[in-house]
């Protein structure tokens, strides 16, 4: 049977039945096992995205935690509410979580469940790589906070620079740990990666060519390449020179062994920076979604958008040695990269500045996550500002390991990323919840959260130009920094009290929430064709493109596809640029092995933090999991 | 070479020109200093801004050959290669504008500064 694309008033398939029908036989397919052992099978794309989302965000608050910890110890001189050594795990633990188990996994989660919707397909590519993926992720955090609640938490900060983190100078499995909790969200966000490119590329909607694709997607496919290309560069420094290093004694960058620290530094910022970008490209292409729909017009200067992150994604991998300018490398080398990171404002500006056009084009409707982006853009611009500064080398030399650095990437990572990110929460919550959230609560959270922010770290701007060096859990009263570090724990503080007003709005509007309806903003892409929440096939025809904003066009021009059968999980495949019909391709079912797979590959390699050996018994249990995973089924479903 | 080649290539090559030479001239600074000549380093930032400059050329000929017109969101292959096109000439020309920011110091320091 071939697709066919059907104009619209012809939506019933005559092969399907009626609707009613139609409806129960994809519910039957799409639907997972109920009960526990069900809940370990899922891997429709909006459950695992959802579980992503409530992971990272179970992360974001144990990081926040530790935060108003570190900024109650900080807040007045010569505190002793923490020891110098738990002040080290605290604020490790705070970096580690905060980028690799809250910023990256959120931006994945957010991505497997908005992108397939958005594509106007049924699920991801990969369904069973997708849950594999999760259940890595969702490991290697448990395996992390396992530490620190053993007293075995890392403490030689988010990076683990050597000779610090070699065996001379950290003994015990601290670092162990750390290291080997990279390789699991390492691994998670490969498998996110490969999903969304294979997703974006061949699984869109019929006639949704490339000047079509939404410029959420387009981040979201830009970022995965990133991914691709950051991601291996960690899992290099941390699992295979570090941990090695310390435990079978090899010698790439412990500097007792003839090892080169330099190295590890290389490798890790080749990874570290693109890093920013990868959890920042997809905050702007929430920016952009947010911005059509409360502009009720398409991002100005399209093109410009989408050269504007490709430029950001690929002059990202060209700014790593900046974070190395102290290290006394050739200072003409280091030229280099100061000249790519002022050029990298450029890009940025293009964005600001197309953001801006369409603000100042369109009829704007000022709900709660527009309030979210015009933070955003305020913040941003100020956090992309003291990073031109710190391009130059004579003032990165001034303030280096200061609080003014890390001012600077709090700017930027919170205004870059977390207040999109909000406004992103109040944008979809809708569409995964079914119900609107409280308005006035959520512009109530925006200033707290806005003014709590700002209050927190524009002094540390004024603490790093005084002098206060990063990572020292107290400091003499002779050294002025009193004040500011008060009143950055102040703002911490209400920080904190706009996150609790979120959470209450968030569970409140579950149950009290008006009702959203498919597309409560009127917006114009295709993740508002579906039933809010959407059911687990997302849509009952699959959509046609009629433009970049389909749900903008006239109702005649859309069409959908018909003649795809209901009764096993099928997707249309399309041409990687034009999005021509070219196949029907039927997605594997539920199954347990996914997480049986982690499970097991997870188990061996906690078993390799405490000895070498555990590989070898991790390779086989892996081989058992995949043998499971890809056995082939009898073709029921597959019959014509 | 079919159009569509020239314009995954003005697309996809630009990055990866500007990064060799980038990562080029970052290996050739020591070997500068030591032997007090940059010319190596010209030569490399010469040839990634002429590659680049030849295959912004290269889409804006295509782009041309599409009749020139700023694609909307029109379907079709027509104007999605003239989307492509218009992406290729931009990003090529980044590439170059990174390439020339990159060669300032190259220009005015000194191969040991």
């Amino acid at each position: 049977m071939t697709p066919i694309i059907e104009a619209p008033g012809e939506t019933v398939d005559p092969r399907a039945g009626t609707n009613e029908e139609h409806r129960k036989k994809l519910e039957r397919a799409w639907s997972r096992p109920g009960r526990i052992f069900g809940f370990f099978t899922a891997t429709t794309h909006t459950a695992i995205g959802m579980r992503y989302i409530i992971t990272a965000f179970a992360f974001f608050l144990a990081g926040g935690i530790e935060a108003l910890l570190m900024r109650t110890q900080l807040a007045f001189s010569n505190n002793h509410f923490l020891s110098a050594d738990r002040y080290n795990q605290i604020f490790t633990t705070h970096g580690t979580t905060m980028m690799f188990l809250f910023a990256v996994p959120m931006m994945e989660g957010m991505a497997v469940y908005l992108v397939p919707l958005m594509l106007g397909t049924r699920n991801v590519a990969f369904p069973r790589l997708n849950a594999f993926g999760y259940y890595m992720f969702l490991f290697g955090g448990l395996l992390l906070y396992a530490g620190v609640l053993t007293n075995t938490g890392p403490d030689v900060g988010w990076f683990a620079y050597p000779p610090l983190s070699g065996p001379q100078y950290s003994p015990g499995k601290r670092v162990d740990i750390w290291a080997q909790m990279i390789t699991f969200t390492e691994i998670s966000a490969l498998c996110v990666a490969t999903e969304l490119i294979a997703t974006i590329l061949k699984m869109r909607a019929p006639r949704m060519s490339l000047n079509r694709l939404p410029l959420y997607c387009w981040s979201m496919l830009i970022q995965s390449f990133m991914v691709i290309f950051a991601m291996p560069a960690v899992m290099v420094a941390s699992t295979i020179m570090l941990l090695l290093d310390r435990t079978v004694a090899t010698h790439f960058v412990n500097p007792a062994a003839g090892g080169d620290p330099l190295l590890y530094q290389h490798v890790f910022w080749f990874f570290g920076h693109p890093e920013v970008y990868i959890i920042f490209i997809p905050a702007l292409g929430f920016v952009s979604s947010i911005v059509e729909a409360h502009t009720r017009r398409g991002v100005f200067g399209y093109p410009a958008m989408v050269l504007a992150l490709a430029g950001t994604a690929f002059i990202g991998f060209g700014l790593w040695v900046h974070h190395m300018f102290a290290t006394g490398l050739p200072q003409i080398g280091e030229s280099f990269f100061t000249a790519a990171s002022m050029m990298i404002a450029i890009t940025s500006g293009i964005q600001i500045f197309c953001w801006l056009a369409t603000i100042w084009t369109g009829r704007v409707r000022m709900h709660t996550p527009m309030y979210f982006v015009l933070g955003f853009i305020f913040i941003f611009v100020m956090g992309g500002l003291t990073g031109v500064m710190l391009a130059s080398v004579p003032l990165d030399w001034q303030v280096h390991d200061t609080f003014f650095v890390v001012a600077h990437f709090h700017y930027v990572l919170i205004g870059g990323a977390v207040f999109p990110l909000f406004g992103a929460f109040h944008y979809w919550y809708p569409k995964m919840t079914g119900r609107m959230m409280n308005e006035t609560l959520g512009k109530i959270e925006f200033w707290i959260l806005f003014i709590g922010f700002n209050m927190t770290f524009f002094p540390m701007h004024i603490l790093g130009l005084k002098g206060m060096t990063r990572r020292i859990y107290t400091y003499p009263p002779e050294m002025g920094w009193d004040n500011a570090n008060a009143l950055a724990t102040v703002g911490a503080y209400i920080i904190a009290i706009g996150g609790i007003l979120f959470i209450a709005n968030v569970l409140s509007s579950r149950k009290t929430g008006a009702p959203a309806g498919r597309n409560p903003w009127d917006a114009g892409t295709l993740e508002w064709a579906a039933d809010s929440p959407p059911p687990p096939y997302n849509f009952e025809y699959l959509p046609v493109a009629a433009g970049r904003y389909t749900m903008w066009a006239p109702a005649e021009a859309r069409a959908v596809v018909t003649g795809m059968r209901d009764d096993r999980r099928e997707v249309l495949v399309t041409s990687i640029m034009d999005a021509e019909p070219q196949h029907r391709l039927v997605l594997p079912g539920s199954s347990f092995w996914p997480f049986l797979t982690a499970l097991l590959v997870g188990g061996g390699f906690v078993g390799t933090v405490f000895g070498f050996n555990w590989y070898y018994p991790t390779a086989v249990a892996a081989g058992v999991g995949l043998i499971g995973w890809f056995w082939p089924k009898a073709p029921r479903d597959l019959r014509p | 070479m079919n159009r569509d080649t020239v314009l995954w290539g003005a697309l996809l090559l630009p990055p990866v020109i500007w990064f060799l030479s980038m990562e080029t001239n970052f290996a050739l600074a020591p070997w500068a200093c030591a032997f007090g000549w940059k010319f190596a380093m010209f030569v490399v930032s010469g040839i990634s801004f002429a590659l680049n400059a030849g295959l912004a050329l290269a889409a804006w000929s295509q782009w041309k050959s599409l009749g020139q017109n700023w694609p909307g969101d029109e379907g079709g292959a027509i104007p999605r290669a003239g989307i492509m096109a218009i992406l290729g000439m931009m990003i090529a020309g980044m590439a170059c504008l990174v390439t020339l920011a990159q060669a300032v110091p190259e220009i005015m320091m000194g191969a040991c500064q």
